[in-house]
Formats: structure tokens, C-alpha cells, sequence
């Protein structure tokens, strides 16, 4: 080899030795650390490769390394051909076809207890989603509580709520669930937790705020609430004081610095140390602990707004994986449609201060021309 | 703590000598298996393995094994290591595929799952034939087998 006058460049040497020979095993551990959504593009890559995608050792090796990736599971209220009566229906949030799309949720046929329960409130945990309490009009409010666990896809039951809800709200914070509201004010236990670990239900406590400054319990039409940096912050109109709930003191504390919910009127949601909303029909972003609690408008969603009619309404804001989904409907006279935005955002630092720049990365019609009562009544990131 | 004082010799393809204390070599299932068999000679051949790319999975294991032994390991050492662990796997392709096989070879589980995991940072973006080109492979699709894997994957494989 070394009278060969066309010696191979020692890069090129180098590679041979190092690259033709990787194993399946290392290709796959490799694979297997990589969200699911590059998989389509990763099949181009060879035969192999392919092979390798579809094959179940993937999914040994992602359970082994705990890959997980984020999935939107969106729950509609569909009407049934009895004009009073409706029913829900899980879908995921997929991608076919060049654009964003439903894809029902299939569970089982032996799977138990699938809940058709209106009015319900539903939360993300892990890979799972709580649905709690609800009724419909007619019915009396319930105490039970449904789980879906996304991986299995299947429906099991979890321990009644002690106090019957409907219209409640409830929040994931340190493997806990809080459930709020959805009951009379003069119930006893207005907000109740849910201990994942334990599976045990026990009261919230009550606020010790006194002096009148904390109307308790308040009216459900009147709070809101938000997760925020390891704590619950409750809210009403009447009274945009700082109240947050503690998990590790267990205990309503106030607290200052933080700029509350105040004046936003429509949904919220956290990603990472901000709050996005709507304001003055533009999307918007602020962090409470830092600055004045001024809205600022997002950057470079023209494509968004350009897309939304007159008419549209915001029904929700979800952090998705650290991305902004924003959904929202436009009703024409007896017809709806329902779209969906999905957003990357960059913070950047400016002269001017940070600004927040969206990329939209996909803005497509879920529901086209469907009938006025299709409603959305939950959206939630879940990580399976 | 005798037992960690004893030295073992682990030898490179070319034949190279690395002497290390017998926790570090333990770091290599590999070798703890044979250590286990009773295999309890001193020196220890790697035959696939070459003295720069030995060299860089004896410093792994040793600076693992060294904050390991840190008695009430904090947060800081955590730290640490995390940083070293960053710095030490920030190399070129070649070097960090030489790295992932040798580990995957003496069976260092750390170091391959680092390893793997930058590799899969690196390429989660990357088209097609640029992932080619990093593992060194060819297409070997038609044009056609491409355009039917294209088709049925808008389907497979849901974000």
C-alpha cells in the first residue's frame, strides 16, 4: 500500500475503518433517542435504515431509554342524531397528507369505562389524561374520575373526587391534581388534590387570607387559575391579588412581584417562564415575575392572522413540547370551522428589550363546514 | 480497599500497555466479566480497539470512577461530571463513532449512551443524505423504491 501513488486522503481512510462497520444495535440506540416525528425523513436514509424504523426493537429501545415525545390529544363534543343529546370523542393531532389533521383515538373494544361525560374537566399526567367529574344539564353532577392511558389506549377507572363536580378546573403541579370550583361555594371542599402516588383525594386547604380581600370560595365564572414556576396561582376578577398555592407548604401564600391574570379575558398557557394570551386580537407574551406584566405581541404571526376571519374566537393556547398550538373556530351562520396553528418560538434580546418571534410552522383547518354544535372541550399535551 | 489498588494492564490493538486501577478496568463490563470468570491475569488484550481511542475510554472511566468515590457525592460533582461529559464527547464524527463502537465493544454503558445520544442530537435535523454521509452509507434505493417509501410514510410514523 505504500507504493500506492494514489494513496486514499486519511480522512477518507479513517471513515472506512470507523463508519462501514456500525453495528444494528448501535444504530438503533441511536435511533431510538430521536422523536418519532423524524422518522419519515430517517426512512430515506437506506434500506437499512428502514428496516430498522419498523422493526420492534425500536420500540424495546425507546421504552429502555424512556424516549418520549409529545402528542396533542384534542376532545370533541360531537352531536349525535338526538338533537338534545351529544357524545365526546378523543383524536390526536397528526400530521398526514402535508397538513395537521384528526386522527381518532381507537381504544380497545374490551377497553372499560370509556367515559361520555360532558362537562367534565380533563388533565395531562405523564402519558395519561384524568377526565373529572361532569354532567349535563339534566344529570346531577358526578364525583367519578376516568383515566386514558395514551400508550395503551385504553379507559380505567381512579377514585371518586369527594365532593360532585361539573364545570370544575383542574391542574398538574409536582404529581399532584388539583381540582377546583364545580361545585356550590358552599360546599366544603371547594378545591379537593389528588395524590398520583398515594391515589388518595384530600381537601385543598382554605385560605388563610383574611380581611375581605380574598372572597372564598369564588364563583366559577369569576377564577382562574395557572401553574407557574412549582406553584398554583389562583385568581379572580374581582381581585387581581398574587394568591398562590404552595404544594410543599401546603398552604396559600401571598405573594409579591408576580403580575396576575388580571386582564386577560380569553386562554392562557405557560411555556417556560412566560404567559401567552390574546389580547386586542393579537397573541401575546409576558413574564409575571419580571417587568411590568405589560402584554407584548408576539412577532411574525401575520400568516395566522391572515388566515383567521373576522368572526373567529380563541378556544385554546397549548404549550406543546415547548411550541405555541393555538386553535380556534369561526362560526357562519349554522356551520363552524375549527383551526389549528402551530408555533416555535425564539426569544431574542433587542435594544429595545427581548422581543418573542413565532415561526408558524403549520396553520391548517381541523374541521371544515362541520355543524355549529361540534365543540372542542379539552386540548392537551401528553408525553407518550 | 486492596483490591482497588491492584493494577491491570489493558493492551491496545498495537500493543500498547495502559496500566489502570482494577476499579477503572471494571469499568469495562467486559472486562469485570472476565475479572468474574477468574480470569485474573494482569494484562488484558483490546485487540480492537487502538491506543488513542483507549487512551480517551480509560480517562472516561477514570474520571467516573474518581467522582463515584466521592464520599456523599453533591450536587456539585454532578455537575461536574455532566460538564466533563459534555467537553469529552464534543469531538469530531469520526472519533465519536470510534468512541460509540469501543464502548459498545467493551461494554461501557455511560459512554454509549452519551455517545449515541449526540449522534442522535446531531442528526434529528439532518436531510436524508447528509445522514448518509455521516454514517458513511449508500442510498440504496431506486428512485422509484424512494418515491413508494416517501408515499407510504406520509401515513407511518404520526409527530
Amino acid at each position: 500500500m505504500a507504493n500506492n501513488p494514489i494513496a486514499p486522503p486519511p480522512s477518507a481512510k479513517k471513515r472506512k475503518t470507523s463508519l462501514s462497520s456500525i453495528p444494528d444495535d448501535v444504530i438503533v440506540n441511536v435511533l431510538a433517542r430521536i422523536s418519532k416525528s423524524h422518522y419519515r425523513s430517517l426512512c430515506l436514509v437506506s434500506k437499512n435504515f428502514y428496516s430498522l424504523l419498523s422493526s420492534p426493537d425500536i420500540y424495546f429501545a425507546r421504552s429502555l431509554i424512556g424516549t418520549t415525545d409529545v402528542h396533542l390529544y384534542v376532545c370533541l363534543r360531537l352531536p349525535t342524531p338526538s338533537p338534545t343529546s351529544h357524545h365526546h370523542r378523543w383524536f390526536n393531532l397528526g400530521y398526514r397528507q402535508g397538513q395537521l389533521s384528526l386522527v381518532p383515538v381507537r381504544t380497545p373494544s374490551s377497553s372499560l369505562y370509556s367515559p361520555d361525560r360532558l362537562n367534565s374537566t380533563s388533565v395531562a399526567v405523564h402519558s395519561e389524561i384524568y377526565q373529572i367529574g361532569g354532567g349535563s344539564n339534566e344529570e346531577k353532577r358526578t364525583r367519578a374520575v376516568r383515566v386514558l392511558d395514551c400508550r395503551s389506549r385504553t379507559w380505567r377507572p381512579a377514585p371518586d373526587m369527594k365532593v360532585a363536580r361539573k364545570h370544575a378546573r383542574s391542574y398538574f403541579l409536582d404529581d399532584k391534581i388539583y381540582v377546583t370550583g364545580g361545585c356550590t361555594r358552599r360546599e366544603e371542599n371547594w378545591g379537593e388534590v389528588f395524590d398520583i402516588k398515594t391515589q388518595k383525594w384530600k381537601p385543598l386547604p382554605k385560605s388563610m387570607i383574611i380581611g375581605g380581600l380574598w372572597s372564598w370560595p369564588p364563583s366559577d365564572h369569576d377564577h382562574k387559575g395557572v401553574v407557574y414556576g412549582g406553584r398554583l396561582y389562583a385568581f379572580t376578577s374581582m381581585n387581581n391579588n398574587n394568591y398562590a398555592y404552595d404544594p410543599k407548604e401546603e398552604r396559600w401564600v401571598q405573594e409579591a412581584g408576580f403580575v396576575g391574570l388580571g386582564p386577560i379575558t380569553g386562554p392562557l398557557c405557560v411555556i417556560g417562564n412566560e404567559i401567552f394570551a390574546e389580547h386586542d386580537r393579537k397573541y401575546t407574551w409576558y413574564n409575571p415575575r419580571n417587568g411590568n406584566g405589560k402584554q407584548q405581541v408576539i412577532d411574525g404571526l401575520n400568516d395566522v392572522y391572515k388566515k383567521r376571519a373576522n368572526n373567529y374566537r380563541t378556544i385554546q393556547l397549548v404549550n406543546h413540547g415547548g411550541k405555541l398550538v393555538i386553535i380556534w373556530n369561526e362560526t357562519r351562520r349554522k356551520r363552524k370551522r375549527l383551526w389549528c396553528a402551530v408555533i416555535s418560538l425564539e426569544e431574542r434580546s433587542t435594544p429595545l428589550g427581548t422581543r418573542m418571534r413565532g415561526k408558524v410552522e403549520r396553520c391548517d383547518l381541523l374541521l371544515d363546514s362541520v355543524h355549529k354544535s361540534y365543540m372542542l372541550s379539552s386540548c392537551l399535551s401528553v408525553l407518550v | 480497599m486492596s483490591e482497588s489498588n491492584k493494577k491491570i494492564s489493558l493492551i491496545s490493538s498495537e500493543g500498547e500497555a495502559f496500566e489502570v486501577s482494577e476499579a477503572v478496568a471494571r469499568e469495562f463490563e467486559i472486562v469485570a466479566h472476565m475479572l468474574e470468570d477468574g480470569c485474573s491475569g494482569s494484562s488484558i488484550p483490546i485487540t480492537t480497539v487502538d491506543s488513542n481511542i483507549l487512551g480517551k475510554v480509560i480517562e472516561y472511566c477514570t474520571k467516573h470512577v474518581e467522582v463515584g468515590n466521592v464520599e456523599g457525592n453533591s450536587e456539585k460533582a454532578e455537575k461536574d461530571l455532566e460538564e466533563f461529559d459534555k467537553r469529552f464527547i464534543a469531538v469530531e464524527m469520526n472519533t465519536l463513532f470510534s468512541l460509540i463502537l469501543a464502548a459498545n465493544y467493551l461494554n461501557v454503558k455511560g459512554l454509549l449512551n452519551i455517545g449515541c445520544q449526540k449522534v442522535a442530537d446531531t442528526i434529528k435535523d439532518m436531510k436524508p443524505e447528509e445522514v448518509r454521509s455521516i454514517f458513511n452509507i449508500e442510498n440504496d434505493y431506486t428512485p422509484a423504491e424512494e418515491e413508494v417509501v416517501r408515499k407510504e410514510n406520509e401515513w407511518a410514523f404520526q409527530p
